[in-house]
């Protein structure tokens, strides 16, 4: 990641979706802002970090921590039903 | 192929909801199972370094001709790696930790789930299972075999997400069907590439570097 951003291999452009929406709603600024408007029930907890490094950083730390608490509780329930059988 | 909040109608997002939800209690089942036959203690964290891996990756947005970029979804990656199921379960949870970042909607969590875990990881496994069941009866060695098949299964199976994707958006009146799904076809057969690439070039690492770590070996049907 921050190779790609120092060299600049990165894109900034929309993403295949993003860009169809735009292209479909008007195309260019038009079709950016009818994007930026749609309704969202919430704003993102984390959506005010700007920074792509710190963003990225904290959210591999929650990737790793949620899916090991999950898998762990997956386990933790498995040996339970196991023990009860028994 | 992140779908924002506001553009799936309440009824597209109740069904996909129910349906993801369905999916990922069944792969909790199917989770608990495989920790049986694993050594549980080693590979938790390998679950979670592998989430983080495909969180990373997917914050790698690579240019594509044409004004757009594209990124690694990673599903049918997992699902070689880790077994269908528990793609479904780590797409889920890197969908929900990007949601926390603004990046995809939350009402729209099951749609994206569905799309890039069920239809890119559980679809995208059996497409690759399929290719190597063809690719059993040539002389390649198992890794070229996987990961051949594996770059022609994500391929196929991101083309396919995009496919439903543009489906939903379209059924829910967005923008008209037609346009949707042309357009997000035509953008994922380019951007379908780089995931193909990535995806292989991954999984020949892994087979190189510590094959065991690929414990779909018997699952997918891979022989010498």
């Amino acid at each position: 990641m921050s190779i790609g951003f120092v060299l600049g291999f990165l894109s900034e452009d929309p993403d295949g979706l993003e860009r169809s929406i735009i292209d479909a709603t008007g195309g260019g600024e038009e079709g950016e802002a009818w994007i930026e408007s749609l309704p969202s029930p919430w704003d993102p907890i984390l959506g005010w970090i700007e920074n792509d490094y710190i963003a990225g950083l904290i959210g591999v730390l929650l990737s790793v921590i949620l899916m090991i608490s999950v898998f762990y509780l997956i386990i933790f329930i498995h040996k339970n039903r196991a023990i009860k059988k028994e | 192929m992140h779908i924002p909040d506001g553009l799936l109608d309440p009824v597209s997002i109740s069904v996909l909801w129910i349906a993801s939800i369905v999916f990922i209690m069944i792969g909790f089942s199917k989770i608990g199972k495989m920790f049986e036959e694993e050594d549980s203690e080693k590979l938790v964290p390998y679950i979670g370094v592998i989430a983080a891996v495909i969180f990373a990756f997917q914050f790698v947005n690579y240019p594509v001709p044409g004004g757009t970029s594209g990124h690694l979804v990673g599903g049918t990656l997992v699902a070689v790696i880790l077994g269908p199921w528990a793609s479904v379960i780590v797409l889920f949870m890197v969908l929900v930790v990007q949601s926390l970042f603004g990046d995809g909607g939350i009402t729209a969590l099951g749609a994206n789930a569905f799309n890039m875990g069920i239809i890119g990881g559980i679809l995208g496994f059996y497409i690759v299972k399929i290719i190597i069941s063809g690719l059993n009866k040539t002389q390649l060695k198992k890794e070229v075999k996987v990961t051949i098949a594996t770059a022609i299964g994500a391929y196929i199976a991101i083309i396919l997400a995009a496919f439903i994707a543009a489906l939903e958006i379209g059924i829910s009146g967005a923008i008209p069907l037609e346009v949707a799904i042309a357009a997000m076809v035509y953008w994922h057969v380019l951007i379908g590439i780089g995931e193909a690439i990535i995806s292989a070039l991954i999984i020949f690492y892994i087979y190189k570097a510590k094959p065991a770590l690929i414990i779909t070996e018997s699952m997918l049907g891979v022989t010498e």
